[in-house]
């Protein structure tokens, strides 16, 4: 990906304390509910998730488009932010 | 498959055991009873014979036989997806163990990850014969079949084909004679289209590919026979196909039989004229494209010279080199700094004898002065003045 969000950059600034699953990149209120719906209702249950996944994208994204219906961009922004959520604070 | 509806519980273990593998259903362990064969039996080639008699596809069989399994299985919401049984019913630590076999990155079977996994060795498993740009992925949007008008212009080629050969095996009328021109040129053509093959000798393909010929042949050759004594309209429509046939083999590169049977061996060559490429949507492969010389960036022009193409530019650049090597410049150099350094010595060694020599002259001058100042007093002082 050549450019990254303005919510990308936000979310991956700072720890993620107890944001909203919403705060993810390529989550918006649409997905955000489908996955409070399914439990996931903080950043760092789907966190768990792509951990527990070994942050495989191919399992994550897979995860994510079953989960929520999350389309190919909304995965790819979605598993970067997590990426690089944890390339800097894991 | 089997076309029997038995009682698990009455065949010999063998028997179950068999059946069982040849359902590529895993066996249990070996010391295991026939209860947990018959379980298996009863659980997999049961349901799949089941299916097998609901369900139209043959290729269909495993997945929707899998699926009406699980449906009782899992109280999942995940229904729609079809799975197939034995991945499902895999233990954690199987499902692990299978993966491991592929070579995949296992991480911890857990609740939420176990459709995953089972997912992705459901993929693993499902055999790689065909390549994935044909897949059924994109079979939604793109079909590699053609539409139904053309299909239905399919049919007509075939019957074409079929009466030419028809007409080949016949051999009696001079029509016939006509035909077998026909079907000489269609078999060249149809040697121009399985030129690839040259390149692969897949004798697998030649073999699958001739009984369909053949099929096609005798089952139209039964026609033809039937149709003959019916009339002559049954005739004309006979020469109008033929028409079409003469037609098609020259211009047009017509959608035939064999064209489903013919892509394959295309994309194979592909694949072996480039290895390493993966196969993508199009069947196109495109590589790095590499600069063309002077084509895109200009200055590469100005580099021709750089190439030592002819061995005078090369002599020449050598003497141009060797002309002046650098420890001759500094050999020149320091030369030129000691001459110059001579020349200065030199020059601040001449005006220290003139001013000596000036010296010298002016103590002479002096004792002259003293000599002439003591003859003045005696004579002449205006002239001592004067003299001075």
């Amino acid at each position: 990906m050549s450019s990254t969000s303005q919510k990308h950059k936000e979310f991956v600034a700072e720890p993620m304390g107890e944001k909203s699953v919403m705060a993810l990149a390529g989550i918006g209120e649409v997905l955000g509910k489908r996955l409070e719906e399914k439990g996931f209702d903080k950043a760092y249950v789907v966190l768990g998730q792509f951990l527990v996944l070994k942050k495989d994208e191919e399992l994550f994204r897979d995860w994510l488009k079953d989960t929520c219906g999350a389309n190919a961009k909304q995965q790819g922004d979605c598993y970067s932010c997590l990426r690089e959520w944890c390339d800097s604070f894991l | 498959m089997p076309s029997f509806v038995e009682d698990p519980a009455q065949l010999s273990k063998r028997r179950l055991r068999s059946e069982l593998a040849a359902h590529s259903v895993p066996l249990p362990a070996a010391d295991s009873g026939k209860e947990a064969y018959v379980e298996l039996y009863r659980r997999h080639v049961a349901a799949r014979s089941g299916a097998d008699f609901s369900s139209d596809e043959d290729e269909g069989r495993g997945q929707a036989g899998g699926s009406g399994e699980e449906a009782s299985i899992r109280d999942e919401g995940q229904k729609t997806e079809l799975e197939v049984m034995d991945v499902s019913q895999l233990t954690d630590v199987e499902l692990k163990a299978r993966l491991l076999q592929y070579g995949v990155n296992v991480g911890p079977i857990v609740a939420s990850t176990r459709t995953l996994y089972e997912k992705k060795l459901r993929i693993l498993l499902k055999p790689v014969s065909q390549p994935p740009l044909n897949g059924a992925g994109y079979a939604a949007q793109y079909s590699d079949v053609e539409d139904e008008d053309e299909d239905d212009d399919d049919d007509d080629e075939e019957r074409d084909y079929g009466s030419v050969h028809a007409g080949g095996h016949l051999e009696a009328d001079e029509e016939q004679d006509q035909e077998g021109h026909n079907q000489v040129g269609l078999r060249f053509q149809g040697d121009a289209r399985y030129y690839p093959q040259c390149f692969l000798p897949s004798s697998g393909m030649l073999e699958s590919r001739s009984p369909d010929i053949s099929k096609v042949a005798t089952g139209t050759k039964v026609g033809v026979n039937s149709e003959m004594p019916l009339g002559p309209s049954s005739q004309m429509d006979l020469m109008k196909d033929k028409n079409a046939t003469r037609k098609s083999p020259a211009f047009s590169p017509k959608p035939s039989v064999f064209r489903p049977q013919f892509k394959e061996p295309v994309s194979d060559i592909l694949m072996e004229m480039f290895p390493g490429t993966e196969p993508t949507p199009t069947g196109i492969s495109a590589t790095c494209r590499r600069p063309i010389k002077g084509a895109a960036g200009r200055p590469v022009q100005f580099k021709y010279p750089d190439t030592p193409s002819s061995p005078g530019t090369k002599e020449r650049r050598e003497l141009q080199r060797h002309l002046v090597p650098t420890w001759i410049q500094m050999l020149v150099f320091l030369l030129v700094a000691f001459l110059f350094y001579l020349i200065f010595s030199a020059m601040q060694g001449v005006p220290d004898s003139p001013s000596a020599v000036l010296l010298h002259r002016s103590g002479h001058e002096g004792e002259l002065l003293g000599d002439l100042s003591s003859f003045a007093t005696s004579e002449d002082p205006p002239l001592v003045s004067g003299e001075e």
